[in-house]
């Protein structure tokens, strides 16, 4: 009996996620950004009608659940309607679903089409586990044909592992800086502008930071890295390194000594390091578990939040904050980072005609417009038609993808398990028990690359 | 059947006997037969597996014990691991233990409401861990959570458990005998079994309730609390579902806050899933059977020298 509960609750419970970015997406209460509904003109992609004549099943896997699952149930309905042979068979694990996608490769049984996170396309593309999509795009099987220039050229080729695409792109979100108003305005302070500082942030931060009589924080200035309380998640944590001029691995993957311990990555930490450690106007991870994970921005308890584009949409509905955006702050430089998530069809898919079909539907056709209600799409003409960059909530969001800096997750399959994992438990440590953090993380480098050279 | 037919032939009788086999096997079926699939196999598997590299996706490369030489010299997660599961251990396996026994004892003497009462302790051990484990995240709240309000009552402040690396394996520990409804059964069980003759002479002999305790009820109950000792440590080594959620709850990291309840079964998930080292895996898997193994044997050694069997001394 115990087995089955502990069998039950390894599927149900918070699941490890295996990319940096699946870890954003357990925040379920975030719902997918909302702008306004798409207008049903014609396919961005192409207008003909299919000219491979698919049918059967085709199974397709998913982290998504409960409110980000409706992108893909409108998806789902327009392709079936297009394609009345091909019957799609959605599988939603929304906990645990790296695990689950990893035992079903090991048996032969993954989905046709399955959702990836940028943290394991490495991984993955080197373990033959993708089907290379170039052939399909060229229409050299039968298939319908795709021009890829329909894409942003730098979203989409994040789908690519050495030239070969595996991956077209679901949805992408750069780091993105929050603030409310209400604030800002009931402490007279001045709004930050897309051209601020390092500075200017730390000053507002403070401004922005009220204690009550008896010194207890009441008020934080920032939230950072993320909405979830996690303080130590990299992705979130790498603009700040870019921004110093710094780096967390060699442009080859090999290295990570001379980057992640180069005197601009630890005045980066070190200065981030601060804001909790020295400054304490961000809450801790402590201080967010505490109080039991609330959204701290919705409910006034911090005044400024750096993290993902997703609970954009809830913001600008939610009536009790008046939140506004604004490009991250500069260093020496900009810099910020991406999280992304593909679609990909398996190897071993016994149906790829039909798996083609749809991976080209919802990656670049009619279902594409359906993930692009929820979230940023890297069709051109899609984003052009939403009006994304003149918007005044998504304008900074847009603005601030020309400083993205290339995943260094691409740069190393083990990239995860050699660098990111280990600087973060380093991070944690420094956080508990202080240090010297050029000591620190001159030994997480040291380490990080006998790691990736094995 | 009569004693007229066995008597006049054997034949009905190996009849009888063959039945009854049939049907024993038949009963045990399902055991065996998820015990040979389930278990078996999947052991014998991960015992192959240990001797290779496997990533999962592509073919198992033999590396003979190199997995096994990496675990036990080279790979510092593991001493830290082992010694967090052996921590546990220690503290742990006595409370719950001396928890079940104090409410069996109880439950006992318990007059009225006995059938409630054994109900609700043993309540806990029905509901599913990771719901345990969700509802302890909540008492052990740093703010909203009743112990800490507890503390705030009186004047204190209390620690942040689970955040708080100094704190959140105390907080595990503390879990613990929330659970021991399992292990107070079983004493409960072993309590009826002893002769209620020998309390009513030690009594008549003016023996109080402490010499009562510790020269009749321990003695008497001694087997029960060996075989609840075994099957504690055992379970405790092999400590997962709570520490899993709790420490991965709100984003947290497996084994978090900074690796302060890193359980070895923990690590051995971590380096199977997160490192893609099935056969590493494996191997830690095997080391902790055998370690498991080795503790089992001394406990049972041990027992010569504080198990009384009272069939033995009939003899």
């Amino acid at each position: 009996m115990k087995k089955i509960f502990l069998v039950l609750s390894v599927l149900v419970i918070a699941g490890m996620a295996l990319a940096a970015c699946q870890a954003a997406t357990p925040a379920a209460t975030e719902a997918p950004v909302v702008t306004e509904a798409p207008a049903a003109t014609e396919a961005p992609a192409s207008t003909e009608a299919p000219a491979a004549a698919v049918s059967g099943t085709i199974r397709v896997g998913s982290w998504d659940g409960a409110d980000a699952l409706k992108p893909w149930e409108e998806a789902i309905a327009s392709f079936e309607a297009a394609y009345p042979g091909v019957n799609v068979e959605l599988e939603s694990v929304p906990q645990g679903y790296g695990d689950k996608l990893l035992a079903e490769f090991a048996s032969g049984t993954a989905p046709d089409v399955f959702q990836v996170g940028d943290g394991d396309v490495a991984k993955f593309a080197a373990q033959g586990v993708f089907e290379p999509l170039d052939p399909y795009i060229a229409g050299e099987k039968g298939s319908d044909p795709l021009d890829t220039s329909v894409f942003v050229q730098a979203v989409a080729d994040i789908g690519k592992v050495d030239g070969t695409t595996y991956l077209l792109t679901k949805d992408f979100s750069p780091l993105v800086f929050y603030y409310n108003k209400n604030l800002f305005d009931a402490a007279s302070v001045a709004y930050p502008t897309n051209d601020w500082t390092w500075d200017d942030f730390l000053t507002t931060a403070q401004a922005l930071t009220v204690k009550d009589a008896s010194g207890n924080i009441t008020q934080w200035g920032v939230q950072i890295p993320d909405g979830w309380g996690d303080a130590y998640w990299s992705r979130g944590i790498w603009p700040i390194i870019y921004q110093n001029g710094g780096d967390v691995i060699s442009p080859d993957g090999k290295k990570a000594s001379g980057y992640l311990d180069s005197d601009e990555t630890v005045e980066a930490i070190q200065w981030y390091a601060d804001l909790f450690l020295t400054h304490k106007v961000a809450p801790t991870k402590a201080d967010v578990d505490a109080l039991a994970g609330a959204d701290l921005l919705a409910t006034g308890k911090v005044a400024m939040l750096w993290t993902g584009v997703w609970p954009l949409g809830d913001y600008i509905k939610n009536t009790d904050i008046s939140v506004a955006t604004v490009q991250l702050p500069q260093g020496t430089q900009r810099g910020n980072s991406i999280c992304w998530a593909g679609f990909g069809m398996y190897s071993k898919s016994e149906n790829k005609d039909a798996a083609w079909a749809f991976l080209r539907w919802i990656g670049a056709d009619e279902g594409a417009r359906s993930f692009a209600a929820y979230a940023l799409t890297d069709v051109k003409a899609i984003a052009a038609e939403q009006g994304k960059t003149t918007d005044p909530y998504y304008s900074s969001v847009m603005a601030d993808l020309d400083n993205v800096h290339p995943l260094p997750d691409f740069s190393n399959p083990k990239f995860g398990d050699c660098v990111a994992s280990p600087f973060q438990a380093a991070l944690e440590g420094y956080f508990n028990n202080g240090g010297d953090l050029k000591v620190i993380l001159t030994d997480v480098a040291t380490q990080a690359d006998a790691c990736l050279a094995k | 059947m009569s004693t007229a037919a066995v008597s006049v032939t054997p034949k009905p009788k190996s009849k009888r006997i063959r039945r009854e086999a049939i049907l024993f096997y038949i009963c045990i079926a399902p055991f065996i037969l998820g015990f040979i699939l389930f278990d078996l196999i999947p052991m014998l598997a991960s015992l192959g597996l240990s001797f290779t590299e496997w990533n999962i996706l592509t073919p198992p490369k033999f590396i003979g014990l190199d997995n096994y030489v990496t675990a036990l010299t080279a790979d510092p997660k593991v001493l830290i691991s082992l010694k967090i599961t052996l921590f546990y251990t220690v503290i742990q396996v006595p409370l719950r233990l001396a928890t079940a026994l104090l409410l069996a004892m109880l439950l006992n003497e318990a007059t009225k409401g006995m059938g409630f009462f054994r109900t609700a302790f043993y309540l806990p051990c029905i509901v599913s861990s990771v719901a345990i484990a969700v509802l302890w995240t909540w008492i052990l709240n740093p703010v909203y959570g009743p112990v800490n309000g507890l503390i705030r009552f009186f004047g204190g402040e209390g620690p942040k458990w689970f955040s708080d690396p100094k704190f959140a394996l105390w907080g595990l520990i503390m879990m613990s005998p929330w659970g021991a409804g399992g292990e107070m059964l079983i004493f409960l069980a072993g309590l009826k079994g002893i002769d209620k003759q020998l309390y009513e002479a030690a009594e008549l002999d003016g023996a109080g309730p402490l010499a009562r305790f510790f020269k009749i009820t321990l003695p008497m109950l001694s087997p029960t609390l060996f075989f609840n000792l075994v099957m504690s440590i055992i379970g405790s080594f092999q400590t997962f579902d709570t520490a899993y959620v709790i420490s991965t709850t709100r984003a947290g990291t497996l084994g978090g806050p900074a690796n302060s309840t890193l359980f070895y079964m923990l690590y051995l998930y971590n380096r199977a899933f997160a490192g893609q080292m099935m056969g590493y895996a494996s191997a830690l898997g095997w080391i902790l059977f055998i370690i498991i193994m080795i503790v089992t044997l001394l406990v049972l050694r041990s027992s010569d020298m504080w198990v009384f069997y009272e069939s033995e001394r009939k003899r």
